[in-house]
């Protein structure tokens, strides 16, 4: 390599790393909140096969769920706990513990609409591949993924901010289920509900909302205005 | 505390030890993983996803080569198995906008640096592309890459400079400026 090669080369990667793909800075304490979150909840992937067998699975996964959200609770409440200087009044730390309570919420809140955001890609993937006549069989597999963490964060004080949240969740759950038990059974019937599902309602419209949502401990939780 | 103290301490159940090796490194992968997708969502979703499954697969890392190396091997893996799955699905929905007659052509605008570099690095092999983003772009060495991919770091070599090569040709036109 000569000295001409040498500094286009150089010339080159400069501009590669200036124009091409420049990474913004990384979202570190959202993505930490997703992390945590899988981390407790993705060994229990509950199977839902069959009709009969669905009840009992589903409310062990409602119990594995609300326990691994508890296990989150716990930890995020240890960690924000402040030691009260003795000289506050209680007006002081009445407004602090306010203000606690929705730095607690707001690392469920990020979940949350990551959550929702990996959704909305999901059943958009879906729905072209059904439009398309193709059977993905991963489908079945990636939907559970997806459910076991929709129950978990159902559990979470995210969920309990706005009754439209909490209908979002229960109504993508519904239609999780529905995916899994169509990809495990072959089911016309179940199939048609489906399709039915992902081009008549709207709930890639509402997920696509609310995953659009700005969120974070800066701006304030704003899922309790979904 | 250093790496390997910290992994000992997860390792022994201390869970705020995961806080402190993911601090270390969550900036590090996150490069990485946005410049190799080039998409803010895809890099969250593959850097998430490269630290769940080195935290889950802990006990695989015997520590015979840094952490950090490890990790960035995790991380590649999660990036490129992930980018060829995407690329698989978007393939498939092109397929379906042609079939509809929906595709139509686009017209050429005079293309800038930043237009015709991003298509030169695009048009390299995934092999060449990955080892040119890494070493020189993100600073890698070749020992790190070699690891990260598991190759020999000759042949780490070949592929940058047949990377580099390629570039050189595709953008000779701004070669030619920038020698002169």
């Amino acid at each position: 390599m000569n000295d001409q090669t040498g500094g286009i080369d150089a010339r080159i990667a400069e501009a590669t790393r200036d124009l091409y793909h420049a990474p913004p800075p990384a979202p570190s304490e959202e993505m930490w909140a997703d992390i945590q979150a899988r981390l407790v909840s993705e060994p229990p992937v509950v199977p839902i096969q069959s009709a009969s067998g669905r009840s009992a699975r589903s409310r062990m996964g409602w119990w594995v769920g609300i326990a691994a959200a508890l296990a989150i609770g716990l930890g995020l409440g240890r960690l924000s706990l402040v030691p009260t200087p003795a000289g506050d009044s209680a007006a002081e730390i009445a407004e602090r513990s306010g203000s606690d309570a929705e730095r607690s919420t707001w690392p469920y809140m990020l979940a949350t609409r990551s959550h929702l955001d990996r959704a909305e890609s999901f059943l958009t993937t879906v729905k072209t591949d059904r439009r398309s006549g193709w059977n993905n069989p991963e489908i079945g597999t990636w939907a559970r993924s997806l459910l076991s963490r929709t129950r978990l964060l159902m559990a979470t004080p995210a969920a309990a901010e706005g009754p439209e949240l909490k209908a979002l969740l229960e109504d993508l759950e519904l239609m999780l289920m529905q995916i899994v038990v169509t990809a495990d059974t072959d089911d016309p019937q179940e199939s048609l509900i489906v399709d039915q599902g992902l081009e008549e309602s709207d709930l890639l419209l509402r997920l696509r909302s609310a995953a659009s949502k700005n969120n974070g401990p800066a701006s304030g939780p704003t899922f309790s205005t979904l | 505390m250093d790496d390997k103290q910290l992994v000992d301490r997860i390792r022994s159940g201390d869970r705020s030890a995961q806080r402190a090796l993911y601090d270390a490194h969550v900036d590090r992968v996150y490069r990485l993983a946005y410049r190799m997708s080039g998409d803010e969502t895809l890099a969250r979703d593959f850097t998430q996803d490269a630290f769940v499954r080195a935290f889950d697969r802990l006990d695989g890392y015997r520590g015979d080569a840094a952490f950090s190396t490890w990790m960035h091997s995790v991380t590649t893996s999660v990036v490129l198995n992930g980018l060829r799955k995407i690329k698989r699905i978007r393939g498939r929905e092109l397929d379906i906008e042609a079939a509809r007659g929906i595709a139509h052509s686009v017209p050429q605008a005079e293309p800038d640096l930043k237009t015709r570099l991003a298509a030169a690095v695009n048009a390299l092999p995934e092999a060449y592309r990955t080892v040119f983003l890494m070493h020189d772009v993100e600073g890698y060495t070749h020992r790190e890459i070699a690891a990260a991919l598991e190759l020999k770091t000759g042949t780490s070599k070949a592929r940058l400079s047949r990377a580099r090569a390629r570039l050189r040709m595709d953008l000779k036109e701004f070669a030619e400026e920038w020698v002169a």
